[in-house]
């Protein structure tokens, strides 16, 4: 090998090294915008509940992620298998054994590929609730069946957030459960939409 | 000879240049973001700077590096040696991290002399001067389009979208929270024994103390403009003092139309016709006032930054109608920067309607929290991007660490609470 062509490869072997590494670096910071927030959110809140001491509790006004759920397991909830599905009694495999926290993108079942979740040293319990009275045109149910009403209240085990801005989450932390709770408030006839989507999150949900 | 396959001298050097110059941008920005002793601000202020300085599109993907500040004040807790002292703390941050706390103490003796409260506005004021500061005075195009209820992905699908089409996409505010300042509970109770949070008033201390290090008062700095500031005007126009009232006496809205009329500031025939309206009879002054909420005490502020882009040729009306709509006018505010669009009398007259906050602070009384409201300073005009004529508009605005609050404020919130 001439002299110049193996100053060429060890010039070649340093660029393509050099380039991978700062490839990386800007990839860490350009890309995948969501997860990195999702992953902010969760290191966040779970900060949060672990500075909190036994017995204490705190309000604290966190910011949304649009389209994203906030769900927690228990230790004892079972890994979800390859061919099962992530849901109130699955869990995600990235959980393992333990007790999580996890923030999921669109619905709790896609935890395992659109998620990011943070181990919580006991068990945890998440809940928003809310009223709902709203009508629907063309149901069939009512007089004529003109339309149908749905009113009374509702809760879920999960939160969702539907914009970016401040959310107001209760987090008491007790001996061997932390509570996490969020009030949805009342929806009415122009948050339809919104109240169909707290039910296809996949979450433990009650209500009409 | 050369051989077919080889590098001339030329397509070598060009390489090694090309591998030179990656690995210096690489190395500096690995060096910025890496940097353990920068400061939370200068990392913000780094974060802010990049996005700024890439097109509309690319910038959901810089993120925004931006800690919230924590301030708590509070009393010395009276230990001798760490032993017997009482409880100082914040409850507000119960469950934050102690290291990001900046803890503020006011000796029995300075609140005695008077310093605590000089003290206390002096926290206040840096904190909204530092926001300003941190956030480019306003002039920096900072935030994504979107209307906060789409990830960044989504968002940048939407930009293609309405670049391609030529269509605007919905003007909403999106704000940083720079600092959260509490009182503690044990500030409250040597207020008690001594009284002295009657003593605050932000209004005056911005507009006659100076900057530390600037050698202007904290309006000049922030605003350009010399002379009184808004703590002046309040006094001296009197209209603030109307604000949050449903009724008027008959001699009370006399008074009030006399004070709009004949306002000393130079206003646009538009302006002046609207506040003609507003004041040509008494149930419309009385129906418009109404609007405003009265100002309220919080044992935790929050120091907001708020951007909107318009795409209009008056960003100026497009920034007050999205705020109207939005629930929330902003504030009074000291106009300023690029273009000092606004007249001062439309900004005292478009004061907040929700997410008005005490300039007494921390000190809850009716006598001075209703001729006081919330202080914002804000800028319209071009922004300095690489979109060119990219407008929009940038305050920074004291309000309670309330959610509803900031969210009729706020669409669209980054950085880290």
């Amino acid at each position: 090998m001439e002299t110049n062509e193996f100053l060429g490869f060890i010039i070649a072997v340093i660029g393509v090294v050099l380039l991978g590494f700062f490839g990386i670096k800007l990839y860490n910071f350009f890309v995948d915008a969501d997860m990195k927030n999702a992953q902010v959110f969760v290191n966040d809140l779970s900060g949060k509940i672990e500075f909190l001491k036994d017995g204490e509790s705190n309000n604290f006004a966190l910011r949304g992620m649009a389209g994203w759920v906030l769900v927690g397991w228990n230790k004892d909830v079972p890994i979800a298998k390859d061919d099962e599905i992530i849901g109130k009694d699955r869990k995600p495999q990235k959980c393992f054994d333990k007790a999580c926290l996890c923030l999921c993108e669109k619905s709790i079942t896609q935890c395992q590929d659109v998620g990011f979740c943070r181990e919580i040293d006991r068990n945890i319990d998440i809940k928003s609730d809310g009223f709902v009275d709203y009508s629907i045109a063309g149901g069939s149910v009512g007089p004529g069946g003109g339309f149908s009403l749905t009113k009374g209240s509702f809760s879920l085990n999960c939160i969702y957030f539907n914009k970016n801005n401040l959310k107001s989450l209760f987090v008491e932390k007790q001996k061997t459960v932390v509570n996490i709770k969020f009030n949805e408030g009342n929806k009415y006839q122009s948050d339809i939409d919104y109240y169909i989507k707290l039910k296809g999150l996949g979450c433990s949900f009650t209500g009409p | 000879m050369e051989k077919r396959g080889e590098l001339t001298s030329t397509q070598l050097a060009t390489i090694i240049l090309a591998i030179i110059g990656f690995v210096l941008v690489g190395l500096g920005l690995y060096t910025i973001f890496e940097d353990d002793s920068l400061t939370n601000r200068d990392l913000c202020r780094l974060s802010i700077l990049s996005r700024a300085t890439v097109f509309s599109a690319g910038q959901q993907f810089v993120p925004l590096n931006c800690q919230t500040e924590k301030v708590c004040i509070t009393v010395d807790d009276g230990a001798i040696l760490g032993f017997g002292g009482v409880d100082n703390s914040c409850k507000q941050f119960a469950g934050e991290n102690k290291n990001n706390i900046d803890v503020v103490e006011v000796s029995e003796n300075q609140i005695k002399n008077g310093e605590a409260v000089t003290i206390i506005q002096k926290e206040v004021a840096n904190a909204m001067y530092d926001c300003w500061k941190m956030t480019g005075q306003g002039k920096l195009d900072i935030f994504r389009p979107g209307d906060g209820t789409s990830t960044p992905a989504e968002d940048f699908v939407k930009q293609l979208t309405a670049t391609t089409n030529l269509i605007s996409l919905p003007v909403k505010p999106s704000c940083i929270v720079c600092s959260r300042v509490a009182f503690s509970d044990a500030l409250y109770e040597e207020n008690k024994k001594y009284d002295f949070l009657k003593n605050i008033n932000f209004n005056n201390f911005i507009s006659t103390q100076e900057v530390p290090g600037i050698g202007k008062t904290y309006t000049h700095a922030i605003t350009g403009e010399e002379g009184a500031g808004y703590g002046a005007i309040a006094q001296d126009e009197g209209i603030s003092a109307y604000l949050g009232k449903a009724t008027l006496t008959e001699r009370e809205y006399q008074d009030f139309k006399n004070l709009v009329i004949n306002t000393k500031f130079v206003m646009t025939p538009e302006q002046k016709a609207d506040y003609e309206e507003i004041v040509r009879t008494k149930p419309n002054a009385e129906a418009y006032l109404s609007y405003f909420t009265k100002p309220t005490t919080s044992n935790q502020l929050s120091i907001i930054f708020a951007q909107i882009k318009v795409s209009g040729e008056t960003p100026e009306a497009a920034f007050w109608n999205a705020l109207t709509t939005g629930g929330i006018v902003g504030a009074i505010g000291v106009v300023t920067g690029p273009g000092s669009i606004f007249n001062l009398p439309a900004v005292l007259i478009k004061i907040g309607i929700a997410g008005a906050v005490s300039t007494a602070l921390a000190y809850d009384s009716e006598d001075t929290t209703r001729k006081n409201q919330a202080i914002s300073f804000e800028t319209c005009g071009k922004f300095e991007s690489i979109d060119a004529g990219q407008k929009g508009c940038s305050l920074v605005k004291l309000m309670n660490w309330d959610v509803n609050d900031i969210n009729s404020l706020c669409y669209n919130i980054e950085g880290n609470l």
